[in-house]
């Protein structure tokens, strides 16, 4: 019974070749529904890894805290924060759930050096914070814990701030002036590119912590502290520790809010998750009501097909065919027109969704799960909507069929 | 009445229907009644034929517009049942067959040829000729092969792959008897196979018929209002009314003319 399989299916293709226009036009509901689900997912679920990525980029199991006071930012008068550098240290201690942990305080400056001047974000911490923010170091060296304790006026320079400040030139051991302070510049960061809020993160300055409070900023105390967790499972017992930790240690009662907050990555890793997801699961109804769409195209046409070729039907019905052969000649035939415009539905799709990703600068998340699902997805509209078109030829009374014209 | 063919042939003593014994029948009518049921009205299209059709006899029924010829075609041809008494082909029964039985036994002890030659338009002679073994699950290379060699019968191996559409009335009917011949069928059925053709087309066909049922001891059932036609045949039924009014030997088997059963409608009609 394998050769009748067969020989459906050539007729159909035949069938289908003869009236090329009519299976592609009919094919068109398949081709646009199935390129655009694919366009959409890839670039949607593209969007989404680069979100995640950068958010990844930012830190190592990152997570920041903030005194409440410092972020509502009294208007005027100095900011007065709730953390302190002792809190810093505590952490460190007591919270096993975090490896690394710096008191973060800066701004953005006017820096000078003997080629040139820019305004740089410049950061105050000690020697983890390149560790934290998973920051390499292209050039020369990293804070070492010797230029924090004494402190030394040594400083390392971000991408974007070394062309600024130096352009071609090795700015390894040359100097830069933040006022009226030089720092002699120790090494030199990675590239790591526009975050996620569009701002360039290579346009920055780390120096140690202790100057940028006595000597930029008059001030005795972080604002923020920036922490890595052990591990990324980790991330969110470490939340718990620092809490309690710091509940703790600024005395607060069991009624009194926090007078700090904890953010992590990870919160804004599933934001970036969830609408894309809610995005996809949007694009997958779209696509649905797309391929119905398609279906009863093809439903429509091919009941058409059944009309038109009813003498045909009874010639065969006359010389032998069973019922189960005429249903299965339509069924194929349905199916190879949803198939072949789901396959082309998936190239154009595939080309689509690169090509806008390049415009948008994303990578598209191509997979194969994605091609084979669609490519399933669409030979069974063509089961599905070719059933009823099918069922109609294969009940046909010969006899009627015969005297058909 | 005039004329009286009528009276002349409704004396016509019925030959019996059982035969004899000695030869193997291949077609068995028994008190076959066809009755359609439309709406309130039933017409009842075949009143009881009895008919026994011997292995590789050659006969012709006939009978005009109503006389129930194509209901009786339609049950020879295994694409309608009896309403009620039994049609048996090669010893089988097709009351109790269900549609994809009756289609399996059309496939392999009917040959089909239609008066309008019923090829499939889109597809070549060879093709077409392929078409009953593609549903007999022949394999393709056999198929092909068994289907060329029908096409050399009717001398149209070098048409093979012509469309219908660029081939003559008669070379399309040639195409026709090729495609009822591959799966070697036990009954040749042909539907006023020469309705549609010119005269010397119409002999060239009866003469491959003729061909057929000398050579390959066909058994062949032609249906046709034509005396020239039926008179190829060994033996005339002729139907009215759903009853057979006749049932005789061709003069070329010592029988009486023919009846023209065209004049007879007409008779019929003056009554």
């Amino acid at each position: 019974m394998f050769t009748l399989w067969i020989e459906c299916f050539k007729m159909g293709l035949r069938e289908l070749w003869r009236h090329r226009l009519r299976s592609f036009l009919t094919m068109i509901g398949m081709i646009m529904g199935v390129s655009v689900v694919i366009i959409c997912v890839c670039v949607v679920q593209g969007v989404k890894d680069s979100l995640i990525g950068d958010i990844r980029r930012a830190g190592k199991n990152m997570m920041f805290v903030l005194s409440e006071e410092t972020q509502k930012g009294a208007v005027g008068g100095k900011p007065t924060g709730t953390l302190s550098r002792s809190d810093v240290a505590a952490i460190e201690l007591e919270c096993d759930a975090i490896a690394m942990a710096t008191g973060v305080h800066g701004g953005t400056m006017p820096i000078v050096s003997e080629y040139g001047n820019t305004l740089v974000s410049v950061t105050g911490a000690n020697q983890k914070y390149t560790g934290i923010r998973n920051w390499g170091i292209s050039e020369g060296r990293d804070l070492e814990p010797f230029d924090i304790v004494a402190p030394r006026r040594v400083a390392l320079v971000g991408q974007t701030a070394v062309r600024e400040l130096f352009g071609d030139r090795n700015p390894i051991n040359r100097t830069i002036r933040i006022g009226q302070l030089s720092f002699k510049i120790a090494g030199v960061l990675a590239a790591k590119g526009v975050n996620p809020l569009g701002m360039d993160e290579d346009n920055a300055i780390i120096i140690p912590l202790p100057i940028v409070l006595r000597d930029l900023l008059s001030t005795s105390e972080p604002n923020a502290i920036l922490c890595s967790a052990t591990s990324d499972d980790n991330v969110e017992r470490a939340v718990d520790q620092i809490t309690d930790l710091l509940r703790q240690r600024h005395k607060l009662g069991d009624g009194d809010e926090n007078d700090f907050k904890v953010t992590t990555l990870k919160e804004k890793e599933e934001q970036a998750r969830t609408v894309s997801n809610q995005m996809t699961l949007l694009m997958f109804f779209l696509a649905l009501v797309s391929l119905v769409v398609g279906g009863v195209g093809i439903m429509n046409i091919m009941l058409v097909s059944v009309t038109e070729r009813t003498r045909e039907i009874g010639i065969r019905m006359a010389i032998g065919a069973s019922t189960k052969a005429i249903n299965r000649q339509f069924l194929i035939e349905a199916a190879v027109i949803s198939t072949a415009g789901g396959a082309v539905g998936i190239l154009l799709g595939v080309a689509g969704a690169i090509g806008i990703s390049q415009q948008i600068g994303v990578v598209p998340f191509l997979s194969p799960a994605i091609v084979v699902i669609a490519f399933v997805f669409s030979a069974g509209v063509g089961v599905v909507f070719g059933l009823l078109p099918a069922r109609r030829a294969a009940g046909l009374n010969p006899i009627e069929a015969l005297r058909h014209d | 009445m005039s004329d009286q063919p009528v009276t002349k042939i409704a004396r016509q003593k019925i030959v019996s229907t059982v035969s004899d014994p000695s030869l193997h029948v291949m077609v068995e009518l028994r008190e076959l009644h066809k009755t359609y049921e439309s709406g309130a009205n039933s017409v009842h299209a075949l009143r009881g034929l009895n008919v026994d059709i011997p292995d590789g006899q050659y006969i012709a029924i006939m009978g005009a517009s109503g006389s129930g010829k194509s209901t009786l075609l339609n049950i020879l041809g295994a694409l309608d049942v009896p309403s009620e008494g039994s049609f048996k082909i090669a010893g089988r029964l097709t009351s109790k067959l269900s549609r994809d039985e009756l289609a399996a036994l059309r496939n392999e002890y009917i040959g089909f040829i239609f008066q309008n030659f019923n090829l499939l338009a889109r597809s070549t002679a060879l093709e077409n000729c392929e078409l009953p073994m593609v549903y007999a699950g022949v394999p393709t290379r056999k198929r092909r092969a068994a289907a060329l060699h029908a096409l050399e019968i009717v001398h149209l191996a070098d048409r093979a792959n012509h469309l219908p559409s660029e081939l003559s009335g008669g070379q399309q009917q040639r195409v026709a008897i090729a495609r009822s011949l591959v799966n070697n069928p036990r009954v040749l059925l042909a539907d006023e196979p020469t309705g549609n053709l010119d005269t010397h087309t119409s002999s060239e066909i009866l003469k491959i018929m003729a061909t057929l049922h000398e050579e390959s001891k066909l058994t062949i059932i032609l249906v046709t209002h034509d005396p020239g036609v039926a008179s190829c045949a060994e033996r005339v039924i002729v139907l009215r009314d759903g009853h057979i009014i006749a049932d005789q030997p061709t003069p070329r088997r010592g029988g009486p003319e023919v009846p023209d059963v065209r004049a007879l409608s007409m008779a019929v009609e003056e009554d």
